[in-house]
């Protein structure tokens, strides 16, 4: 309680208290304390009586605290130019089309998607033969994932598209001569 | 009566044995080895090859020149999967291209699981005739078990080729190409019986069950960070509510989510507002959901349907909690719950296992199902704030979009972002320490403005701690 009339204060003392940046800081400490008062309605008596006393402490207290808040920073997020397209998402989403072999086996096992450190992500149980359609969110940093199924392995480079085809069947190499 | 039965017995065994053949015809992949090498075939100085080359469709092995006689071994060979043969014929056709040089040879010899030679089936010189004239060659072997047939093509000087095509090995495939090629195993153990064997059935013992799918990954935690003031903006520190998530689809064996584990932990409360906090599945419905358990609900924010879904919704809304106060043990006082330094304000929350029991029925494929999560704020269902331009829930009150800071339009599902497209709430694929109380976040993460000016380009971990940099500690909020 005593901290958020202290903040409240504070805040009041600032020049500029009254510009945009602290309406949003205001209001919040203006709805603790209602909550507060609410809540305990013997300390109506008392919060005059504590308003006056804090008053000339909070603005004395402010002088020392000033630099609680970076003034580099204050506006720091508000002054962001972005591109109206940008979404803030941290991670992207993928389609990988998985190209089966079109004379593949039938025997199943889990096609495992793992992230560079090894850990495996997704596991669909798929034959070769089939041709299936995989949709994962993958952090935007990420810049490969791994595939296996079985002792078949390969990497797969995230790519601008969200939509990547892979198969693990490589392309031949004509050895015939 | 028996001489019946026995002919019936002799009759199923022939056709079993007419039709269990490993074949190959080298047509259906245009002239590539790779798909017919996944499948455990082996071709050395051997290619696929149309035209004049083609003994019978479109496409026929061609070997490469006969030139060179066996050193070791033959220079020119096909060589099967493991087939476990049955008695029968191995069948195929070949010729070669021209006879000049020396002499030119094709041994077909089968192969035991020491790829040792336990049969020498064919031992050809090529004539002038076998320039012309396929010859279709129908072989009797009566030989069982694993074995792998091999071709073998040889000879002096020259630029004779081998051609060959429609080969037929009596038995059935017995390779693993998911186990580099090594003879499959019989009858993998599967004890709860839902065809997926317990060495891949991350749930051996449940037949509803078989494979964990993870955001971000196993055993991390991504975070939600929301400002609380929508539609007014706040102050930017991104800690009113910090939530760490883990989304876990569980599948079954045919790849459908059956269940949906969430594990969540509130972080951090840097505000007054006492908001409750849920998820919306933007593409299910609530008859999709069979059942909920782990939310903690105490009040009337939220009301439920019998299968735990928020009522009154078109899309699965699942309240998770509706106070924060409901998770969180505090250590000292204020409304502050970890995100002021050395004044208290701090302590502990439960860890929240949310688990949503999918409908038998349905058929969701993990990956496809859409996360909304949102805050609900100070107790008031209509005032919703969800990650930028994620949907509002059907019970959002919509006539506070566009008001204040708030720049939402439904006509262009613009939703929860000012007019300078700023967000109310991130989301992080890793445990993020939020900013101290009043922070800004540029403040603290020195590479968010850039990832942010950049269009999400630059600095694509900038919620990291990867190098010196990246953020300003003392902005930071660490009770670690």
């Amino acid at each position: 309680m005593i901290y958020a009339i202290e903040r409240l204060l504070k805040l009041f003392c600032r020049k500029q208290f009254f510009t945009q940046d602290y309406r949003g800081k205001f209001a919040k400490n203006i709805n603790q304390l209602i909550m507060q008062i609410m809540k305990n309605k013997r300390f109506r008596k008392l919060l005059f009586s504590a308003f006056i006393i804090c008053t000339v402490a909070s603005c004395d207290v402010e002088e020392v605290v000033a630099d609680d808040i970076d003034p580099i920073n204050q506006n720091g997020m508000k002054s962001l130019v972005v591109d109206d397209s940008f979404d803030w998402s941290t991670s992207k989403d993928y389609t990988i089309n998985f190209k089966g072999n079109p004379i593949g086996t039938t025997i199943e096992r889990p096609l495992e998607i793992k992230i560079e450190n090894g850990d495996v992500i997704r596991r669909v149980n798929i034959s070769l033969s089939d041709n299936v359609s995989i949709n994962l969110r993958v952090p935007s940093k990420d810049e490969n994932l791994i595939l296996s199924w079985g002792s078949l392995e390969k990497t797969l480079t995230l790519e601008e598209s969200n939509t990547i085809d892979f198969t693990f069947i490589e392309p031949d190499v004509d050895e015939e001569e | 009566m028996k001489n019946s039965i026995f002919a019936i017995i002799v009759t199923a065994l022939l056709t079993i044995s007419s039709y269990a053949q490993v074949t190959i015809d080298f047509e259906g992949t245009n002239g590539q080895r790779g798909p017919f090498q996944q499948n455990c075939w082996f071709f050395a100085s051997t290619a696929i090859k149309s035209g004049s080359s083609a003994l019978n469709g479109s496409w026929s092995l061609r070997t490469g020149q006969l030139s060179n006689m066996p050193d070791v071994q033959a220079p020119h060979r096909l060589r099967t999967p493991w087939i476990d043969m049955v008695p029968g014929n191995i069948t195929f056709s070949e010729r070669i291209t021209a006879l000049n040089g020396g002499a030119k040879y094709l041994d077909v010899v089968v192969l035991d699981q020491n790829n040792n030679v336990v049969s020498t089936i064919l031992q050809k010189q090529f004539t002038s005739s076998d320039v012309s004239n396929v010859t279709n060659h129908s072989i009797p072997v009566n030989i069982t078990g694993i074995h792998k047939v091999e071709f073998r093509w040889y000879g002096q000087g020259g630029t004779t080729r081998g051609l060959m095509d429609d080969l037929s090995v009596p038995g059935t495939y017995a390779a693993d190409p998911g186990n580099s090629c090594q003879p499959l195993q019989n009858s993998p153990v599967d004890t709860d019986n839902d065809t997926v064997p317990d060495i891949s059935d991350e749930f051996p013992n449940d037949a509803n069950s078989a494979f964990n799918n993870f955001f971000p990954q196993p055993s991390v935690f991504g975070t939600l960070a929301f400002e609380d003031l929508w539609p007014s903006q706040g102050d930017y520190d991104f800690n009113d509510l910090v939530l760490d998530y883990n989304y876990n689809e569980i599948t079954n064996a045919n790849n459908n989510v059956v269940r949906i584990e969430i594990s969540l932990i509130v972080k951090a409360v840097g505000g007054t507002f006492d908001n409750g906090y849920a998820i919306q599945l933007d593409n299910v419905t609530p008859s999709d959901i069979a059942s909920i358990t782990g939310q903690d609900l105490t009040g009337s924010l939220f009301t439920l349907s019998a299968n735990g879904t928020e009522s009154g919704q078109s899309q699965a809304v699942i309240p998770v909690f509706d106070s924060a106060e409901n998770v969180i043990t505090r250590i000292g006082g204020g409304s502050m719950y970890n995100t002021i330094p050395s004044v208290g304000g701090t302590g502990v929350s439960e860890t929240i296992n949310l688990v949503i029991n999918m409908d038998a029925q349905t058929t969701y494929a993990p990956g496809t199902i859409v996360y909304n999560p949102f805050l609900v704020v100070n107790q008031q269902r209509g005032v919703e704030v969800h990650l930028p331009d994620n949907v509002p829930t059907d019970l959002a009150d919509q006539s506070l979009f566009g008001t204040n800071n708030d720049a939402s339009n439904i006509g262009t599902s613009t939703y929860y972002k000012t007019q300078n497209n700023l967000p109310w709430a991130l989301n992080m694929p890793s445990s993020f320490k939020h900013p101290v109380e009043q922070q800004d976040v540029t403040g603290a993460y020195l590479n968010f403005a850039p990832w942010a000016q950049s269009g999400g380009t630059n600095f694509t971990d900038w919620y990291s701690n990867t190098s010196p940099g990246y953020r300003n500690d003392a902005h930071i909020f660490d009770n670690n």
